[in-house]
């Protein structure tokens, strides 16, 4: 007697080649298999078929086939699906996410200039000036040393061309504490979510500065760097006590650096921290500490609504446009620019929604195309761009 | 599910100023005069909630008052990027009767920069449709034309003497077809009334046959039906699923309909609310939605889909609300009156009343009901009959469930060749 196979609507089917992941996104259950049998591999198509919504009739032969009943139970047992009398008037709505209001529709039938801005959460500026040098800015908002800088007022102009009214946050990262546009920007954004980061470095100078940012209620920030860890530890120094940084961001590049971290968590005195994995030639750290294997992907908790995030966008990126001091803008600073700080900033948007640059750059390419655990991965970040790496690199 | 989705939003002037910037559809109903006699206009005997028919003509002034009310709102709100676009639409009455109006705006708006594109609109009988077709076909109307099928369908709709239209209709409509074909082709559709002289599939398949149109089909307004004509009413309504349902090509006809066919449109509503799988953006598949506040009912924001202008220069945000339910005026010295904050103030007021009975509905995400069509909406105890209890709820999610069991295809279609606003 005919049977039907159906698929629960939080379930997911993925197939690369000969390897199957069946993912249940609410339970958690799943069914990871590597199959040779044809019939498998057809019902592994046909569930993913919109139109047979999430179901396959099981004949007399496939409850006769060994192998793909055996898988079948499997799922069953794994509550990614349930059989049925064949006739049962039983279906589900398949997973797979519908952005209505998407790319492909935006392209075809124009972008609105004020919908477009509002998809601008966050905008990174680095204002420009002296430090010390280094790369670090490429993964984690920190200062560097450059030899042009913008105007306070091109900047607020800016701010206030990307302005849609959505409380866009902005972030200033600041490489000199005695910067005399502080003060301008300050009371020019007073009462709007803006963020100043400052390295150590930069931290050290102007006590009225910091003060006056903090009394006009925007939030400080110090990021430090594994050298900057380093200093504190052995050291013994301590950031200026009059003023706390709201946040504290360490870069992580070793256990060494994260044992030292967690022991000058006093001496930095913010009242939150926050610990970031960098690359920094350090593969073995991240083969021990940061990549992910299988098990750690798999119990990451995903939901359907995660997973379809994973599948339209990088939650890394997203929202965000990166300013530098030469007035180039980026929605990845790893990558070519979108244009300049003086274009219109829905344009620059729009240029970027229409590329797969950053904001929706997905794991869909190099080693993780050809894995089926590619939709439950974190999207693809800095650090994973900068060491070639992927998120499990292959475990 | 029912508690967790909040309906405690209310109305912003904001709310009523953006819909405004973004105005789709200005409607005119240039005149109140008609030259038909339909049995069941809603402007006729059958229904109350009108101002009094009076054969005036909306002046020419208040119309010019409305678009330069509107200008400055869209000079002030300009956005850049893409060209947005608003109908400007001529109803009535017969519309074709006052064309000294409808050439006087049409002239008014070409030249003034009104920062968006326009497109002329038009609902018309046909009557007077060889009179003025060159006009239209300048000028680019998308012509919506009133026909309900072959001669015996199109029985109700009578001239003064009592005479079916259909014959002069037909003639003039084969006109315009012959003599601009391919103005016919972009810009003219078809409005059919369902009704007991006519049906779904009959009526599809003759606009079809005779015009090369998928003919729009209503059911007849059954909101304001006077009290001594409900048995006429009744006997006169036909109701559009069950039509299908008794069709002969029913699949046929349903695929041909797509979301012309209710039970289609019932489906991508239920969807589109509650498959998990539909996103109206990037922002809302970012966001979880359970947080969003909702507006009780499904009303429209006013102006949000369109602005109506009745002949006596009243403003009311939609032509099929009842008349009284004017939310401002073009005065006689040709003032625009329209108090954002009062018009705000005024929906809240009914959104209250319906607010407890919305709390406890478990339709309330997917709702389309208009708060103006309520029974006793203006009583203070209104009574919502697209109210959903538990088990109604079921019944409408598992009658739209076996709507999809037997198209399957149409999950797909849905999801992602329909575009929302």
């Amino acid at each position: 007697m005919e049977q039907k196979f159906v698929l629960p609507s939080d379930c997911f089917v993925w197939r690369k080649g000969k390897d199957i992941l069946v993912y249940n996104a609410r339970t958690k259950g799943h069914v990871e298999a590597e199959v040779s049998d044809g019939r498998i591999v057809e019902f592994c198509d046909k569930v993913n078929d919109l139109s047979k919504l999430n179901t396959d009739i099981l004949d007399d032969a496939d409850q006769k086939n060994e192998a793909f009943m055996a898988f079948i139970d499997s799922l069953v047992a794994a509550g990614c699906g349930r059989v049925c009398p064949g006739d049962a008037w039983v279906f589900s709505l398949p997973a797979r996410p519908f952005v209505n209001h998407n790319v492909d529709r935006m392209q075809k039938e124009g972008a609105d200039a004020a919908e477009t801005l509002k998809m601008l959460e966050t905008v990174t500026i680095y204002p420009g000036g002296k430090h010390k040098q280094n790369d670090w800015y490429k993964q984690q908002v920190y200062p560097f040393s450059s030899k042009e800088s913008l105007k306070a007022e091109t900047i607020l102009d800016f701010i206030d061309r990307s302005d849609s009214g959505n409380a866009m946050g902005m972030i200033f990262v600041i490489a000199e504490s005695n910067d005399g546009r502080l003060p301008v920007l300050s009371k020019a954004l007073k009462g709007k979510p803006v963020r100043f980061t400052f390295s150590p470095e930069s931290w050290w100078g102007n006590v009225q500065y910091l003060h006056n940012l903090s009394e006009d209620g925007h939030e400080l920030a110090v990021t430090l760097s594994p050298c900057d860890i380093a200093k504190f530890s052995n050291g013994g120094a301590t950031l200026a006590g009059e003023v706390r940084p709201d946040l504290a961001t360490f870069m992580i590049d070793s256990l060494e650096t994260m044992e030292s971290a967690e022991k000058i968590v006093p001496a930095i005195g913010a009242k939150r921290q926050d610990f970031v994995p960098v690359w920094n030639d350090n593969k073995e750290f991240f083969e021990e500490q940061v990549l992910l294997s299988k098990e750690e992907i798999l119990s990451a908790c995903e939901t359907k609504r995660n997973v379809f995030i994973h599948q339209t966008l990088n939650v890394n990126y997203w929202g965000t446009l990166t300013v530098m001091p030469d007035g180039k803008v980026y929605a990845d600073v790893n990558r070519a620019e979108l244009g300049s700080i003086h274009e219109d900033v829905h344009k620059l948007i729009q240029k970027e929604l229409f590329s797969q640059n950053a904001w929706r750059r997905v794991r869909d390419g190099g080693k993780c195309a050809g894995c089926v655990f590619q939709w439950l991965c974190p999207p693809p970040g800095a650090a994973e761009a900068l060491s070639g790496l992927s998120a499990c690199n292959g475990r | 599910m029912v508690n967790s989705i909040l309906n405690d939003r209310r109305l912003s002037p904001g709310d009523i100023e953006h819909a405004l910037i973004n105005l789709q559809q200005l409607v005119f109903e240039v005149t109140d005069a008609c030259n038909l006699r339909c049995k069941y206009c809603a402007y006729g005997d059958m229904y109350f909630g009108y101002d009094k028919r009076e054969d005036s003509f909306l002046p020419i002034e208040k119309g010019k008052a409305i678009i330069d009310y509107l200008a400055d709102i869209w000079e002030k709100h300009t956005t850049g990027a893409r060209t947005p676009m608003t109908y400007v639409s001529f109803y009535g009455g017969e519309p074709l009767m006052n064309m000294p109006f409808i050439v006087a705006i049409v002239d008014y708006v070409k030249k003034k920069n009104l920062r968006r594109k326009i497109q002329f609109a038009m609902t018309t009988n046909g009557m007077l449709l060889d009179k003025y077709e060159d006009f239209l076909a300048e000028n680019n109307f998308n012509v919506l034309i009133s026909m309900d099928g072959d001669e015996y369908g199109h029985s109700y709709r009578v001239t003064k003497a009592g005479t079916n239209s259909h014959p002069r209709v037909y003639k003039n409509v084969k006109h315009l077809q012959e003599k601009y074909p391919e103005f016919f082709k972009e810009h003219v559709n078809f409005n059919t009334v369902l009704h007991n002289r006519n049906d779904v599939e009959s009526v599809f398949d003759y606009i079809m046959k005779e015009f090369g149109k998928e003919a729009q089909i209503t059911e007849l307004n059954n909101s304001n039906i006077r009290e001594d004509k409900k048995a006429e009413f009744d006997a006169m309504y036909k109701n559009k699923a069950e039509s299908i349902e008794k069709a002969t090509d029913k699949e046929g006809l349903v695929n041909r309909l797509f979301m012309g066919d209710s039970n289609t449109a019932d489906l991508l509503l239920f969807l589109h609310q509650h498959s998990g799988n539909f996103f109206k953006d990037y922002s809302d598949l970012l966001f979880n939605p359970q947080k969003n506040h909702f507006c009780p009912t499904g009303t429209c924001i006013p102006f949000g889909k369109k602005m109506f202008v009745t002949v006596n220069g009243k403003i009311i945000p939609c032509e099929r609300i009842s008349q009284k339910y004017g939310v401002g005026q073009i005065d006689d010295q040709n003032q625009v009156h329209l108090d954002l904050e009062e018009i705000a103030n005024k929906v809240n007021a009914l959104m209250d009343k319906v607010q407890s009975q919305c709390s406890a509905c478990f339709k309330k995400k997917s709702c389309i009901q208009c708060l103006y069509y309520i029974d006793g909406i203006d009583t203070p105890k209104p009574v919502c009959q697209g109210h959903m209890n538990k088990k109604m709820f079921e019944d409408y999610a598992g009658g739209c469930m076996a709507f999809l069991y037997e198209h399957p295809d149409l999950y797909q279609k849905l999801m992602n060749d329909v575009a929302v606003s």
